[in-house]
Protein backbone atom coordinates (compact mmCIF):
# COMPACT_ATOMS: atom_id res chain seq x y z
CA UNK A 1 0.00 0.00 0.00
CA UNK A 2 2.95 2.52 0.92
CA UNK A 3 4.63 1.61 -2.14
CA UNK A 4 1.62 2.38 -4.59
CA UNK A 5 0.79 5.47 -2.35
CA UNK A 6 4.58 6.26 -3.42
CA UNK A 7 4.37 6.20 -6.67
CA UNK A 8 1.20 7.39 -7.03
CA UNK A 9 2.34 10.48 -5.63
CA UNK A 10 5.22 10.56 -7.77
CA UNK A 11 2.85 10.40 -10.70
CA UNK A 12 0.56 12.67 -9.87
CA UNK A 13 2.99 15.26 -9.56
CA UNK A 14 4.34 15.00 -12.91
CA UNK A 15 1.10 15.33 -14.52
CA UNK A 16 0.69 18.46 -12.61
CA UNK A 17 3.28 19.07 -14.87
CA UNK A 18 6.33 19.73 -11.72
CA UNK A 19 9.80 19.13 -13.18
CA UNK A 20 10.80 15.89 -13.22
CA UNK A 21 13.80 16.57 -11.53
CA UNK A 22 11.93 18.61 -8.67
CA UNK A 23 9.12 15.78 -8.47
CA UNK A 24 11.32 13.71 -7.17
CA UNK A 25 13.47 15.43 -5.20
CA UNK A 26 10.02 17.16 -3.26
CA UNK A 27 8.40 13.60 -2.71
CA UNK A 28 12.36 12.50 -1.24
CA UNK A 29 12.43 15.12 1.14
CA UNK A 30 8.53 14.60 2.55
CA UNK A 31 9.26 11.25 2.13
CA UNK A 32 12.80 11.59 4.64
CA UNK A 33 10.58 14.23 6.92
CA UNK A 34 7.29 11.59 7.56
CA UNK A 35 10.13 9.07 8.64
CA UNK A 36 12.02 11.45 11.02
CA UNK A 37 14.75 11.20 9.17
CA UNK A 38 17.27 14.06 9.01
CA UNK A 39 16.84 16.33 6.35
CA UNK A 40 20.50 17.46 6.28
CA UNK A 41 20.86 14.18 4.07
CA UNK A 42 19.48 15.96 1.22
CA UNK A 43 22.22 18.84 0.51
CA UNK A 44 24.59 15.82 1.52
CA UNK A 45 23.22 13.60 -1.48
CA UNK A 46 22.50 16.91 -4.24
CA UNK A 47 26.68 17.67 -3.22
CA UNK A 48 27.42 13.88 -3.28
CA UNK A 49 26.22 13.43 -6.90
CA UNK A 50 27.54 16.46 -8.19
CA UNK A 51 31.48 15.46 -6.82
CA UNK A 52 32.00 12.78 -9.52
CA UNK A 53 34.73 12.70 -11.60
CA UNK A 54 32.67 9.76 -14.26
CA UNK A 55 29.81 12.20 -14.17
CA UNK A 56 31.92 14.58 -16.14
CA UNK A 57 31.91 12.95 -19.51
CA UNK A 58 28.47 14.24 -19.79
CA UNK A 59 28.68 17.25 -20.04
CA UNK A 60 31.97 17.23 -21.84
CA UNK A 61 30.79 14.95 -24.30
CA UNK A 62 28.08 17.22 -25.43
CA UNK A 63 30.42 19.85 -25.73
CA UNK A 64 31.88 17.99 -28.30
CA UNK A 65 28.83 17.30 -30.20
CA UNK A 66 27.93 20.98 -30.09
CA UNK A 67 30.54 22.09 -31.62
CA UNK A 68 31.04 19.27 -33.91
CA UNK A 69 27.08 20.57 -35.30
CA UNK A 70 28.06 24.08 -35.24
CA UNK A 71 30.54 23.27 -37.26
CA UNK A 72 28.49 21.39 -40.04
CA UNK A 73 30.02 18.36 -39.64
CA UNK A 74 26.50 16.73 -40.44
CA UNK A 75 26.81 17.86 -43.43
CA UNK A 76 30.33 16.83 -44.20
CA UNK A 77 29.16 13.02 -42.98
CA UNK A 78 25.63 13.18 -45.40
CA UNK A 79 27.97 14.19 -48.05
CA UNK A 80 30.71 11.89 -47.89
CA UNK A 81 28.14 8.23 -46.93
CA UNK A 82 26.16 9.80 -49.89
CA UNK A 83 28.89 10.01 -52.27
CA UNK A 84 29.39 5.96 -51.53
CA UNK A 85 25.83 4.59 -51.46
CA UNK A 86 23.34 7.20 -52.79
CA UNK A 87 23.11 5.39 -56.35
CA UNK A 88 21.83 2.10 -53.93
CA UNK A 89 18.14 1.24 -54.06
CA UNK A 90 17.25 3.99 -51.06
CA UNK A 91 20.31 5.54 -51.12
CA UNK A 92 19.44 8.64 -49.55
CA UNK A 93 17.49 6.87 -46.77
CA UNK A 94 20.65 3.82 -46.14
CA UNK A 95 23.04 7.78 -46.35
CA UNK A 96 21.00 9.01 -43.67
CA UNK A 97 21.39 6.07 -41.03
CA UNK A 98 25.00 5.38 -41.67
CA UNK A 99 25.64 8.95 -41.21
CA UNK A 100 23.49 8.62 -37.88
CA UNK A 101 25.34 6.05 -36.81
CA UNK A 102 28.63 7.64 -37.53
CA UNK A 103 27.52 10.67 -35.89
CA UNK A 104 26.78 8.06 -33.06
CA UNK A 105 30.31 7.74 -32.37
CA UNK A 106 30.95 11.17 -31.59
CA UNK A 107 27.40 12.14 -29.60
CA UNK A 108 25.88 10.79 -26.78
CA UNK A 109 22.82 12.00 -27.55
CA UNK A 110 19.62 11.02 -29.90
CA UNK A 111 18.38 14.15 -29.97
CA UNK A 112 21.34 15.79 -31.01
CA UNK A 113 22.17 12.62 -33.66
CA UNK A 114 18.07 13.18 -34.92
CA UNK A 115 18.52 17.07 -35.09
CA UNK A 116 22.18 17.39 -36.97
CA UNK A 117 21.58 14.52 -39.60
CA UNK A 118 17.90 15.70 -39.82
CA UNK A 119 19.04 18.94 -40.58
CA UNK A 120 20.71 18.18 -43.62
CA UNK A 121 19.20 15.03 -44.57
CA UNK A 122 15.31 15.71 -44.49
CA UNK A 123 15.61 18.74 -47.23
CA UNK A 124 17.70 16.60 -49.68
CA UNK A 125 15.12 13.18 -49.32
CA UNK A 126 12.10 15.80 -49.60
CA UNK A 127 13.95 17.26 -52.77
CA UNK A 128 14.34 13.56 -54.34
CA UNK A 129 10.99 12.74 -53.73
CA UNK A 130 10.65 10.38 -50.51
CA UNK A 131 8.06 9.54 -49.06
CA UNK A 132 7.55 12.34 -46.19
CA UNK A 133 6.15 10.22 -43.10
CA UNK A 134 9.33 7.61 -44.27
CA UNK A 135 12.28 10.20 -44.11
CA UNK A 136 10.61 11.85 -40.89
CA UNK A 137 10.61 8.48 -39.15
CA UNK A 138 13.58 7.27 -40.55
CA UNK A 139 15.72 9.97 -39.21
CA UNK A 140 13.72 9.89 -35.40
CA UNK A 141 14.67 6.61 -35.16
CA UNK A 142 18.08 6.75 -36.66
CA UNK A 143 18.64 9.46 -34.08
CA UNK A 144 18.38 6.62 -31.35
CA UNK A 145 21.50 4.98 -32.41
CA UNK A 146 22.90 8.04 -30.85
CA UNK A 147 22.56 6.38 -27.34
CA UNK A 148 23.12 2.77 -28.11
CA UNK A 149 26.63 3.18 -29.73
CA UNK A 150 29.06 4.34 -28.08
CA UNK A 151 29.57 6.97 -26.32
CA UNK A 152 26.26 7.24 -25.07
CA UNK A 153 25.01 9.92 -22.14
CA UNK A 154 22.48 7.21 -20.48
CA UNK A 155 24.68 4.56 -20.53
CA UNK A 156 26.88 6.84 -18.53
CA UNK A 157 24.09 7.57 -16.64
CA UNK A 158 23.42 4.27 -15.82
CA UNK A 159 26.87 3.36 -15.21
CA UNK A 160 26.98 6.18 -12.57
CA UNK A 161 24.03 4.73 -10.48
CA UNK A 162 24.58 1.04 -10.64
CA UNK A 163 28.12 1.46 -10.76
CA UNK A 164 28.86 -0.91 -13.61
CA UNK A 165 31.99 0.21 -15.32
CA UNK A 166 30.86 2.52 -18.06
CA UNK A 167 33.65 1.27 -20.80
CA UNK A 168 32.61 -2.06 -20.55
CA UNK A 169 28.78 -0.45 -21.10
CA UNK A 170 30.19 0.82 -24.14
CA UNK A 171 31.86 -1.65 -25.89
CA UNK A 172 28.35 -3.56 -24.67
CA UNK A 173 26.44 -1.04 -27.18
CA UNK A 174 28.43 -1.46 -30.03
CA UNK A 175 26.99 -5.30 -31.56
CA UNK A 176 23.34 -3.73 -31.11
CA UNK A 177 23.89 -0.63 -32.42
CA UNK A 178 25.36 -1.69 -35.30
CA UNK A 179 22.86 -4.68 -36.32
CA UNK A 180 19.95 -1.73 -35.48
CA UNK A 181 21.75 0.52 -37.89
CA UNK A 182 21.78 -2.90 -40.44
CA UNK A 183 18.32 -3.51 -40.17
CA UNK A 184 17.49 0.14 -40.27
CA UNK A 185 19.53 -0.11 -43.76
CA UNK A 186 17.97 -2.97 -45.22
CA UNK A 187 14.32 -1.22 -44.08
CA UNK A 188 15.13 1.49 -46.05
CA UNK A 189 16.29 -0.28 -49.26
CA UNK A 190 13.03 -2.98 -49.12
CA UNK A 191 11.01 0.40 -48.85
CA UNK A 192 12.52 1.89 -51.81
CA UNK A 193 11.73 -1.29 -54.11
CA UNK A 194 8.27 -0.66 -52.77
CA UNK A 195 7.70 2.63 -54.78
CA UNK A 196 9.85 5.15 -53.00
CA UNK A 197 12.48 7.37 -54.89
CA UNK A 198 14.96 6.75 -57.34
CA UNK A 199 18.82 6.36 -56.49
CA UNK A 200 20.51 9.25 -57.23
CA UNK A 201 23.87 8.90 -60.06
CA UNK A 202 26.59 7.07 -59.17
CA UNK A 203 29.17 9.90 -57.64
CA UNK A 204 33.19 9.25 -59.46
CA UNK A 205 36.38 8.74 -57.82
CA UNK A 206 37.02 12.12 -57.01
CA UNK A 207 34.17 13.28 -56.31
CA UNK A 208 34.11 10.62 -53.39
CA UNK A 209 37.58 11.20 -52.55
CA UNK A 210 36.14 14.94 -51.92
CA UNK A 211 33.82 13.89 -49.92
CA UNK A 212 35.67 11.65 -47.69
CA UNK A 213 38.11 14.22 -47.30
CA UNK A 214 36.12 16.51 -45.40
CA UNK A 215 34.43 13.73 -43.43
CA UNK A 216 38.01 12.01 -42.45
CA UNK A 217 38.83 14.37 -39.26
CA UNK A 218 35.26 13.24 -37.58
CA UNK A 219 35.90 9.59 -38.53
CA UNK A 220 39.48 9.68 -36.92
CA UNK A 221 38.33 11.80 -33.86
CA UNK A 222 35.55 8.98 -33.60
CA UNK A 223 37.97 6.13 -33.23
CA UNK A 224 40.50 8.09 -31.71
CA UNK A 225 37.98 8.41 -28.58
CA UNK A 226 37.08 5.06 -28.53
CA UNK A 227 40.21 3.79 -29.00
CA UNK A 228 42.50 6.12 -26.29
CA UNK A 229 39.34 4.40 -23.90
CA UNK A 230 39.72 0.88 -24.48
CA UNK A 231 43.64 1.48 -24.91
CA UNK A 232 43.47 2.12 -21.07
CA UNK A 233 45.27 5.67 -22.38
CA UNK A 234 42.03 7.76 -20.91
CA UNK A 235 39.35 7.54 -18.97
CA UNK A 236 35.65 8.28 -20.78
CA UNK A 237 35.82 11.76 -19.26
CA UNK A 238 39.49 12.37 -20.31
CA UNK A 239 38.80 11.37 -23.69
CA UNK A 240 35.73 13.22 -23.96
CA UNK A 241 38.07 16.17 -23.13
CA UNK A 242 40.26 15.82 -24.92
CA UNK A 243 37.67 15.28 -27.43
CA UNK A 244 35.94 18.43 -26.85
CA UNK A 245 39.19 20.69 -27.58
CA UNK A 246 40.09 18.38 -30.36
CA UNK A 247 36.46 19.52 -32.06
CA UNK A 248 37.68 23.03 -31.38
CA UNK A 249 40.80 23.13 -33.05
CA UNK A 250 39.60 20.85 -35.75
CA UNK A 251 36.21 23.26 -37.01
CA UNK A 252 38.40 26.24 -36.57
CA UNK A 253 40.99 24.58 -39.10
CA UNK A 254 38.70 24.22 -41.51
CA UNK A 255 37.58 27.69 -41.01
CA UNK A 256 33.58 26.33 -40.25
CA UNK A 257 33.89 28.05 -36.02
CA UNK A 258 33.95 31.40 -35.33
CA UNK A 259 33.44 33.20 -31.18
CA UNK A 260 29.72 33.48 -31.92
CA UNK A 261 28.93 29.33 -33.17
CA UNK A 262 31.21 28.38 -30.12
CA UNK A 263 29.34 30.55 -27.47
CA UNK A 264 26.45 29.17 -28.92
CA UNK A 265 28.12 25.34 -28.39
CA UNK A 266 28.81 26.22 -25.42
CA UNK A 267 25.40 27.94 -24.21
CA UNK A 268 23.54 24.90 -26.07
CA UNK A 269 25.76 21.93 -24.00
CA UNK A 270 25.15 23.73 -20.58
CA UNK A 271 20.94 23.65 -20.75
CA UNK A 272 21.24 19.78 -21.63
CA UNK A 273 23.96 19.26 -18.82
CA UNK A 274 22.17 21.32 -16.06
CA UNK A 275 18.56 19.71 -17.53
CA UNK A 276 20.02 16.18 -17.17
CA UNK A 277 22.90 16.64 -14.23
CA UNK A 278 19.27 18.33 -11.90
CA UNK A 279 17.38 14.99 -12.80
CA UNK A 280 20.20 12.73 -11.97
CA UNK A 281 20.62 14.44 -8.29
CA UNK A 282 16.68 14.66 -7.89
CA UNK A 283 16.35 10.95 -8.91
CA UNK A 284 19.70 10.36 -6.09
CA UNK A 285 17.65 12.01 -3.06
CA UNK A 286 14.20 9.88 -4.13
CA UNK A 287 16.13 6.25 -4.48
CA UNK A 288 17.48 7.36 -1.00
CA UNK A 289 13.86 7.94 0.42
CA UNK A 290 12.90 4.47 -1.06
CA UNK A 291 14.94 2.83 -0.04
CA UNK A 292 14.88 3.70 3.18
CA UNK A 293 11.78 2.87 2.98
CA UNK A 294 12.20 -0.44 1.58
CA UNK A 295 10.55 -0.24 -1.26
CA UNK A 296 13.06 -1.50 -4.23
CA UNK A 297 13.10 -4.52 -1.65
CA UNK A 298 9.59 -4.78 -1.79
CA UNK A 299 9.06 -4.53 -5.56
CA UNK A 300 11.97 -6.99 -6.38
CA UNK A 301 10.55 -9.59 -3.53
CA UNK A 302 6.97 -9.35 -5.29
CA UNK A 303 8.90 -9.93 -8.72
CA UNK A 304 10.98 -12.74 -7.18
CA UNK A 305 8.16 -14.61 -5.30
CA UNK A 306 5.88 -14.25 -8.48
CA UNK A 307 7.76 -14.44 -11.25
CA UNK A 308 10.55 -17.62 -10.57
CA UNK A 309 11.40 -17.69 -14.56
CA UNK A 310 13.74 -14.81 -15.68
CA UNK A 311 12.23 -14.96 -19.81
CA UNK A 312 8.84 -14.02 -18.21
CA UNK A 313 10.71 -11.98 -15.25
CA UNK A 314 12.43 -9.65 -18.25
CA UNK A 315 9.28 -9.79 -20.65
CA UNK A 316 7.61 -8.38 -17.72
CA UNK A 317 9.84 -5.85 -17.03
CA UNK A 318 10.09 -5.06 -20.93
CA UNK A 319 6.43 -4.23 -20.83
CA UNK A 320 6.04 -2.13 -17.45
CA UNK A 321 9.13 -0.37 -19.33
CA UNK A 322 7.21 0.06 -22.79
CA UNK A 323 4.34 1.59 -21.06
CA UNK A 324 5.94 3.89 -18.85
CA UNK A 325 8.12 4.60 -21.96
CA UNK A 326 4.62 6.27 -23.64
CA UNK A 327 4.38 8.94 -21.28
CA UNK A 328 7.62 9.36 -19.29
CA UNK A 329 10.83 11.08 -21.17
CA UNK A 330 13.83 9.02 -21.49
CA UNK A 331 15.88 9.08 -18.83
CA UNK A 332 13.68 9.78 -15.83
CA UNK A 333 12.18 6.49 -16.89
CA UNK A 334 15.88 5.01 -16.53
CA UNK A 335 16.70 7.09 -13.26
CA UNK A 336 13.28 6.17 -11.69
CA UNK A 337 12.95 2.60 -12.84
CA UNK A 338 16.25 1.53 -12.47
CA UNK A 339 17.08 1.66 -8.44
CA UNK A 340 13.81 0.31 -8.34
CA UNK A 341 14.90 -2.85 -10.22
CA UNK A 342 18.28 -3.24 -9.52
CA UNK A 343 18.01 -5.75 -6.55
CA UNK A 344 15.50 -8.27 -8.58
CA UNK A 345 18.57 -7.89 -11.28
CA UNK A 346 21.05 -9.49 -9.21
CA UNK A 347 18.49 -11.80 -7.19
CA UNK A 348 17.90 -13.05 -10.45
CA UNK A 349 21.19 -12.91 -11.74
CA UNK A 350 20.77 -10.68 -14.71
CA UNK A 351 23.57 -9.19 -16.15
CA UNK A 352 23.32 -5.82 -14.73
CA UNK A 353 25.85 -4.83 -17.89
CA UNK A 354 23.15 -6.77 -20.60
CA UNK A 355 20.03 -5.31 -18.80
CA UNK A 356 21.93 -1.66 -19.30
CA UNK A 357 21.60 -1.98 -23.02
CA UNK A 358 18.02 -3.67 -23.35
CA UNK A 359 17.35 -0.71 -21.01
CA UNK A 360 18.20 1.86 -23.76
CA UNK A 361 17.18 -0.11 -26.64
CA UNK A 362 13.67 0.03 -25.14
CA UNK A 363 14.74 3.84 -24.58
CA UNK A 364 14.98 4.36 -28.01
CA UNK A 365 11.56 2.62 -28.67
CA UNK A 366 10.58 5.39 -25.85
CA UNK A 367 11.89 7.63 -27.82
CA UNK A 368 9.75 7.72 -30.78
CA UNK A 369 6.39 6.35 -29.44
CA UNK A 370 3.73 9.08 -28.87
CA UNK A 371 2.60 11.16 -26.93
CA UNK A 372 6.15 11.82 -24.80
CA UNK A 373 9.04 10.48 -27.08
CA UNK A 374 11.71 13.45 -27.32
CA UNK A 375 12.91 12.55 -31.17
CA UNK A 376 9.24 12.61 -32.63
CA UNK A 377 9.18 16.59 -31.45
CA UNK A 378 13.07 17.37 -32.68
CA UNK A 379 11.93 15.49 -35.66
CA UNK A 380 8.37 17.89 -36.06
CA UNK A 381 10.15 20.96 -35.52
CA UNK A 382 13.65 20.05 -38.04
CA UNK A 383 11.30 18.75 -40.92
CA UNK A 384 8.54 21.52 -40.33
CA UNK A 385 6.34 18.69 -40.37
CA UNK A 386 2.66 17.39 -38.55
CA UNK A 387 3.44 15.42 -35.42
CA UNK A 388 1.30 12.54 -37.33
CA UNK A 389 3.27 12.17 -40.42
CA UNK A 390 6.45 11.38 -37.69
CA UNK A 391 4.69 9.28 -35.95
CA UNK A 392 3.39 7.55 -38.79
CA UNK A 393 7.01 7.02 -40.59
CA UNK A 394 8.58 6.21 -37.09
CA UNK A 395 5.96 3.32 -35.86
CA UNK A 396 7.59 0.63 -38.39
CA UNK A 397 10.85 1.43 -36.26
CA UNK A 398 9.47 1.19 -32.94
CA UNK A 399 8.55 -2.34 -33.83
CA UNK A 400 11.92 -3.05 -34.66
CA UNK A 401 13.39 -1.85 -31.98
CA UNK A 402 11.40 -4.21 -29.95
CA UNK A 403 12.26 -6.93 -31.86
CA UNK A 404 15.71 -5.98 -31.35
CA UNK A 405 14.63 -6.14 -27.14
CA UNK A 406 13.36 -9.53 -27.44
CA UNK A 407 16.22 -10.84 -29.81
CA UNK A 408 18.89 -9.40 -27.03
CA UNK A 409 17.14 -11.86 -24.50
CA UNK A 410 17.40 -14.74 -26.27
CA UNK A 411 21.05 -14.26 -28.15
CA UNK A 412 22.72 -12.34 -25.11
CA UNK A 413 25.97 -12.63 -26.95
CA UNK A 414 24.95 -9.64 -28.99
CA UNK A 415 25.95 -7.72 -26.49
CA UNK A 416 28.16 -9.30 -24.26
CA UNK A 417 30.46 -10.98 -26.74
CA UNK A 418 32.25 -8.10 -27.44
CA UNK A 419 33.28 -6.80 -23.97
CA UNK A 420 33.61 -10.20 -22.07
CA UNK A 421 35.44 -12.27 -24.55
CA UNK A 422 36.76 -9.70 -27.47
CA UNK A 423 38.43 -8.12 -24.62
CA UNK B 1 4.03 48.05 -6.51
CA UNK B 2 3.41 46.19 -9.88
CA UNK B 3 6.35 48.31 -11.48
CA UNK B 4 7.81 46.74 -8.59
CA UNK B 5 7.10 43.74 -9.04
CA UNK B 6 8.11 43.63 -12.75
CA UNK B 7 11.65 44.86 -11.51
CA UNK B 8 11.97 41.94 -9.72
CA UNK B 9 11.37 39.32 -12.79
CA UNK B 10 13.69 41.20 -14.97
CA UNK B 11 16.32 41.81 -11.84
CA UNK B 12 16.23 37.92 -11.74
CA UNK B 13 15.98 36.93 -15.35
CA UNK B 14 19.39 38.53 -15.22
CA UNK B 15 21.07 37.09 -12.36
CA UNK B 16 19.79 33.73 -14.08
CA UNK B 17 20.93 34.57 -16.99
CA UNK B 18 24.35 35.93 -15.79
CA UNK B 19 24.73 32.92 -13.39
CA UNK B 20 24.21 30.84 -16.67
CA UNK B 21 27.18 31.79 -18.70
CA UNK B 22 29.32 31.57 -16.16
CA UNK B 23 28.40 27.68 -15.49
CA UNK B 24 27.97 27.29 -19.37
CA UNK B 25 32.09 28.65 -19.02
CA UNK B 26 32.67 27.06 -16.23
CA UNK B 27 32.06 23.44 -18.13
CA UNK B 28 34.11 25.21 -21.38
CA UNK B 29 37.05 25.47 -18.46
CA UNK B 30 37.02 21.90 -17.09
CA UNK B 31 37.23 20.70 -20.52
CA UNK B 32 40.35 22.08 -21.19
CA UNK B 33 42.32 21.32 -17.85
CA UNK B 34 40.65 17.69 -18.55
CA UNK B 35 43.00 17.58 -22.01
CA UNK B 36 45.54 19.80 -20.21
CA UNK B 37 45.66 16.64 -18.05
CA UNK B 38 45.83 14.02 -20.45
CA UNK B 39 48.11 16.14 -22.10
CA UNK B 40 50.52 16.12 -18.95
CA UNK B 41 50.33 12.66 -18.43
CA UNK B 42 50.95 11.24 -21.71
CA UNK B 43 53.23 14.27 -22.86
CA UNK B 44 55.44 15.10 -20.34
CA UNK B 45 55.01 12.40 -18.09
CA UNK B 46 54.25 15.08 -15.33
CA UNK B 47 50.66 14.19 -14.03
CA UNK B 48 49.16 17.62 -12.06
CA UNK B 49 48.11 17.27 -8.66
CA UNK B 50 45.02 19.51 -8.77
CA UNK B 51 42.80 18.70 -12.54
CA UNK B 52 40.81 16.12 -10.88
CA UNK B 53 39.52 18.08 -7.49
CA UNK B 54 39.14 21.71 -9.66
CA UNK B 55 37.01 19.96 -12.58
CA UNK B 56 34.77 18.34 -9.71
CA UNK B 57 34.67 21.31 -7.39
CA UNK B 58 33.42 23.40 -10.93
CA UNK B 59 31.07 20.35 -11.55
CA UNK B 60 29.23 20.90 -8.37
CA UNK B 61 29.30 24.91 -8.91
CA UNK B 62 28.31 24.87 -12.47
CA UNK B 63 25.58 21.93 -12.21
CA UNK B 64 23.58 24.65 -9.48
CA UNK B 65 24.60 27.48 -11.06
CA UNK B 66 22.71 26.57 -14.33
CA UNK B 67 19.53 25.51 -12.84
CA UNK B 68 17.57 29.07 -12.72
CA UNK B 69 19.10 29.51 -16.27
CA UNK B 70 17.54 25.89 -17.32
CA UNK B 71 14.19 26.92 -15.41
CA UNK B 72 14.32 30.61 -17.23
CA UNK B 73 14.39 29.26 -20.49
CA UNK B 74 11.97 26.03 -19.78
CA UNK B 75 14.16 23.31 -20.26
CA UNK B 76 13.58 21.57 -17.65
CA UNK B 77 11.86 18.21 -18.50
CA UNK B 78 8.35 18.10 -17.53
CA UNK B 79 5.52 15.67 -18.81
CA UNK B 80 4.11 17.95 -20.99
CA UNK B 81 1.07 16.12 -21.64
CA UNK B 82 -2.08 17.75 -19.11
CA UNK B 83 -3.05 21.26 -19.24
CA UNK B 84 -1.72 22.03 -22.44
CA UNK B 85 -3.89 25.17 -23.21
CA UNK B 86 -1.35 28.05 -22.33
CA UNK B 87 -4.43 30.38 -22.05
CA UNK B 88 -6.44 27.96 -19.46
CA UNK B 89 -6.25 28.90 -15.89
CA UNK B 90 -6.01 25.08 -15.45
CA UNK B 91 -3.07 25.59 -16.66
CA UNK B 92 -1.47 28.65 -14.74
CA UNK B 93 -2.84 26.83 -11.75
CA UNK B 94 -0.79 23.66 -12.55
CA UNK B 95 2.38 25.51 -13.49
CA UNK B 96 1.91 27.80 -10.49
CA UNK B 97 1.47 24.81 -8.38
CA UNK B 98 4.80 23.44 -9.75
CA UNK B 99 6.96 26.54 -8.82
CA UNK B 100 5.91 25.99 -5.11
CA UNK B 101 7.11 22.72 -4.87
CA UNK B 102 10.32 23.89 -6.75
CA UNK B 103 10.53 26.80 -3.86
CA UNK B 104 9.65 23.88 -1.11
CA UNK B 105 12.51 21.68 -2.39
CA UNK B 106 14.58 24.24 -2.61
CA UNK B 107 14.23 26.36 0.78
CA UNK B 108 14.63 22.94 2.77
CA UNK B 109 17.93 22.72 0.27
CA UNK B 110 18.92 26.32 1.35
CA UNK B 111 18.34 25.84 4.90
CA UNK B 112 20.22 22.36 5.20
CA UNK B 113 22.93 23.33 2.88
CA UNK B 114 23.43 26.56 4.70
CA UNK B 115 24.14 24.57 8.09
CA UNK B 116 26.51 22.35 7.05
CA UNK B 117 28.30 25.16 5.58
CA UNK B 118 28.29 27.16 8.53
CA UNK B 119 29.48 23.89 10.81
CA UNK B 120 32.41 23.65 8.36
CA UNK B 121 33.01 27.14 7.75
CA UNK B 122 33.58 27.61 11.64
CA UNK B 123 35.40 24.32 12.34
CA UNK B 124 37.87 25.40 9.11
CA UNK B 125 37.00 22.10 7.26
CA UNK B 126 38.85 21.70 4.22
CA UNK B 127 38.23 18.41 1.36
CA UNK B 128 40.59 15.67 1.76
CA UNK B 129 43.22 16.23 -0.66
CA UNK B 130 46.49 17.63 -1.61
CA UNK B 131 44.77 20.66 -2.59
CA UNK B 132 42.54 21.00 0.99
CA UNK B 133 40.30 23.18 -0.73
CA UNK B 134 38.50 25.12 2.21
CA UNK B 135 34.78 23.66 2.29
CA UNK B 136 33.24 27.00 2.70
CA UNK B 137 34.24 27.33 -0.76
CA UNK B 138 33.02 24.20 -2.08
CA UNK B 139 30.06 23.47 -0.19
CA UNK B 140 28.42 27.34 -0.54
CA UNK B 141 27.54 25.82 -4.54
CA UNK B 142 24.30 23.90 -2.73
CA UNK B 143 22.77 26.89 -0.78
CA UNK B 144 23.82 29.44 -3.11
CA UNK B 145 22.79 27.53 -6.25
CA UNK B 146 19.23 25.99 -4.94
CA UNK B 147 18.93 29.64 -3.46
CA UNK B 148 18.67 31.83 -6.82
CA UNK B 149 16.68 28.92 -8.08
CA UNK B 150 14.13 29.66 -5.29
CA UNK B 151 13.82 33.71 -6.54
CA UNK B 152 13.95 32.47 -10.32
CA UNK B 153 10.68 30.32 -9.42
CA UNK B 154 9.47 32.85 -7.47
CA UNK B 155 9.47 35.57 -10.66
CA UNK B 156 8.06 32.27 -12.82
CA UNK B 157 4.76 32.78 -10.77
CA UNK B 158 4.80 36.15 -11.39
CA UNK B 159 5.36 35.72 -15.00
CA UNK B 160 2.23 33.37 -15.21
CA UNK B 161 0.19 35.46 -13.73
CA UNK B 162 0.77 39.01 -14.65
CA UNK B 163 2.34 38.32 -18.35
CA UNK B 164 0.47 37.66 -21.80
CA UNK B 165 0.78 33.57 -22.08
CA UNK B 166 2.33 34.19 -25.58
CA UNK B 167 5.38 36.12 -24.08
CA UNK B 168 6.53 33.26 -21.96
CA UNK B 169 9.21 31.31 -23.41
CA UNK B 170 7.79 27.57 -25.39
CA UNK B 171 8.98 24.40 -23.53
CA UNK B 172 12.42 23.98 -24.92
CA UNK B 173 13.99 20.68 -26.22
CA UNK B 174 17.26 20.55 -25.95
CA UNK B 175 20.15 18.61 -27.23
Amino acid sequence: METLLILGSLVGLLLLRVPVAFAMGALGAVLLWLKGLPLIALPQRLFGTMDSFELLAVPLFLLMSNVLLKGGVGRDLFASVQAWVGHWPGGLGVATIMSCTLFSAISGSSVATAATIGTVAIPEMKQRGYDEPFILGQLAAGGTLGILIPPSIPLIIYGVITETSIPTLFLAGIGPGLLMASIFIVYAMFYSRMGAAAPLEKANWNERARATFYALPTVVLALAIIGSIYAGIATPSESAGVGFVIAIMMTFLMGRMNWTKLKEAVEDSLKTTAMIFIIVAGAKVFSYAITLYLIPQTISGYLINNISDPTMFILAVGLVLLIIGFFLESLSMMLIMVPVLFPALQAMNIDPIWFGIFFVVLIEAALITPPVGLNLFVIQAVGKARLESVVQGAWPFALMMLGMAALLWFWQDLALFIPYKLF
Amino acid sequence: MASLIQSYVRVMDQVSEVTGKIAAWMFFTTGIIVSFEVFMRYVLNSPTIWVDEVSRIFQVWAAYLAIAYVLKHKAHIIIDITFRNPNALNRKLADSFAMLVIIFFCLITVNYGLIIWWKSTLAGHTTDSYLAVPKVFVQSAIWVGFGIMALQSLAEIIKIWTWDPQDLPKQTLVH
